[in-house]
């Protein structure tokens, strides 16, 4: 072991033990906070079923059954999470039945989910389309009121490799006027993380996008991110193997020049409504871990 | 949701909330208000999520769901957020009056910590993953997860200089597993 590494060891140990001496008084009052998040997801849900209702009723009145199946569709309260990849388990406790008595709760500052956005499923499609062609499967997808992520396996006859599109709004606040530019140029620099290649350039417009590849156990990964003017970020993760988190074997996979393809494709827009003429109904039912249609 | 499905929430979840809590108040570098904040918006979350009741371990679904959140603040409040220099003199309640001036040096030095060091640190080093589990939950890749938790560990050190644990660091053998190590 090197003094690095023993540095190292003595400052986690350090740290550790100065969080759990710290720590060890420090107590919540569960029942006031379990309270007051169920006053708010029970706002949540109030809020979402006053949505879909309205939607529906709009639907019914002027739009006909037809169209109703697809408001229908459009009416999934976000966020949802299609398929959620909860961490490792790390002990169960044991559930013990509480009291139940309510508190006044503190008004949060979430802001009210007023707008539909761009559902996972959907963002599947454009991804799996945008690809080339193979079949695409094992689609998994999780959206919330501001970010989409999706991931499918494509296999083109060599086995599968992974791609993975993240759709991020206002991040850091860009494209509001108030974000920080050098804490922009921090992030979009390449001074972290242990890059094979690591290149940044900018559209005429300001706009960044970085490209990177990145040495993942016998694999290589490759991302393109980009940041556009109107402050939404997105970032594609593709290489040549099936695991892009840990690495896998290694195969024909996908390089640089497609993610950017796909990152850089017009569709990633989260606020845009998926037309019925863009999304089919047999389409809008795709469910998880099912063949895309490519 | 009925009466009877809020009780059946509560029970899963109470279990859980103090645990959280203390993860929150150490992500948020002693914030208290915000940490409660985090923990509220997680339970809410998870309260409208479809399929809470089926969760075999929902204290590691609820601090993957927090860590999510806590990160995701980074975007919504990156243009409100102020750095100081300074964290304001402000105890977590229950603290005991021996432990306040330790707690404090201990949340002012993860308060000047960027928010994803931080996360690394409390994930690393509160919640005892590994290196692989850290980067699974953070999205980071290992090798950003060492480099991240190196840097963090060097800040803290120059912070919290000075301090030695009333323990004895065990050695570790050549090939075992490293406390506060890769794993």
């Amino acid at each position: 072991m090197s003094f690095d590494e023993q540095d190292h060891e003595l400052d986690g140990f350090r740290v550790a033990t100065r969080m759990r001496e710290s720590m060890e008084h420090v107590h919540a009052d569960p029942e006031r906070l379990v309270a007051q998040a169920l006053q708010v997801g029970q706002a949540r849900r109030r809020r979402r079923r006053y949505v879909a209702g309205g939607v529906a009723a709009l639907a019914v009145a002027g739009l006909g059954v037809g169209s109703a199946v697809t408001v229908s569709a459009l009416a999934d309260p976000p966020p949802t999470v299609l398929i959620a990849a909860p961490a490792a388990p790390s002990g169960s406790p044991t559930p013990t039945p509480g009291p139940t008595a309510k508190t006044p709760s503190r008004r949060l500052s979430e802001p009210v989910i007023t707008e539909r956005r761009l559902p996972a499923r959907v963002a599947a499609l454009h991804l799996s389309r945008l690809v080339p062609a193979g079949e695409s499967s094992a689609f998994e997808g999780q959206q919330s009121r501001d970010e989409v992520y999706v991931s499918l396996a494509l296999d083109r006859g060599e086995g599968p490799v992974g791609v993975e599109v993240n759709v991020q709004g206002n991040f850091l606040g860009a494209g509001t006027g108030r974000e920080d530019p050098a804490e922009l140029r921090d992030f979009y620099g390449c001074r972290d993380d242990g890059y094979l290649t690591c290149k940044v350039t900018r559209d005429e417009d300001g706009s960044p996008l970085k490209r990177t590849t990145q040495r993942v156990g016998q694999a290589t990964v490759v991302v393109a991110d980009w940041l556009r003017p109107d402050g939404t970020r997105v970032v594609v993760r593709t290489g040549n193997t099936a695991d892009l988190k840990y690495g896998g074997t290694p195969r024909r996979g996908l390089g640089l020049d497609q993610a950017v393809a796909v990152a850089t494709a017009p569709v990633w827009d989260l606020a845009a409504e998926p037309s019925t003429a863009d999304v089919t109904a047999a389409e809008r039912r795709i469910k998880p871990w099912t063949l895309l249609p490519n | 949701m009925t009466r009877r499905d809020d009780t059946a929430f509560e029970a899963l979840v109470r279990p859980c909330v103090d645990r959280l809590f203390r993860a929150a108040l150490l992500l948020t570098g002693g914030d208290h208000q915000q940490a409660e904040d985090l923990v509220q918006i997680t339970l809410a979350k998870l309260y409208v999520r479809r399929g809470w009741d089926s969760l075999t371990h929902p204290s590691a679904y609820l601090r993957q769901m927090l860590v999510n959140e806590h990160i995701g603040l980074r975007r919504r409040r990156s243009s409100t957020e102020v750095v100081v220099a300074e964290l304001p003199d402000r105890p977590a309640p229950g603290a005991s009056e021996l432990g306040t001036d330790a707690q404090l040096d201990l949340f002012r030095a993860l308060h000047r910590l960027t928010r994803m060091d931080r996360t690394v640190v409390v994930l690393r080093y509160w919640e005892d993953l590994s290196v692989a589990d850290t980067a699974a939950i953070t999205g980071l890749s290992a090798g950003a997860v060492r480099t991240r938790s190196g840097r963090a560990l060097a800040a803290l050190r120059g912070q919290l200089d000075g301090y030695h644990p009333d323990v004895t660091v065990p050695a570790a053998p050549a090939t075992g597993p490293r406390a506060g190590g890769s794993r």
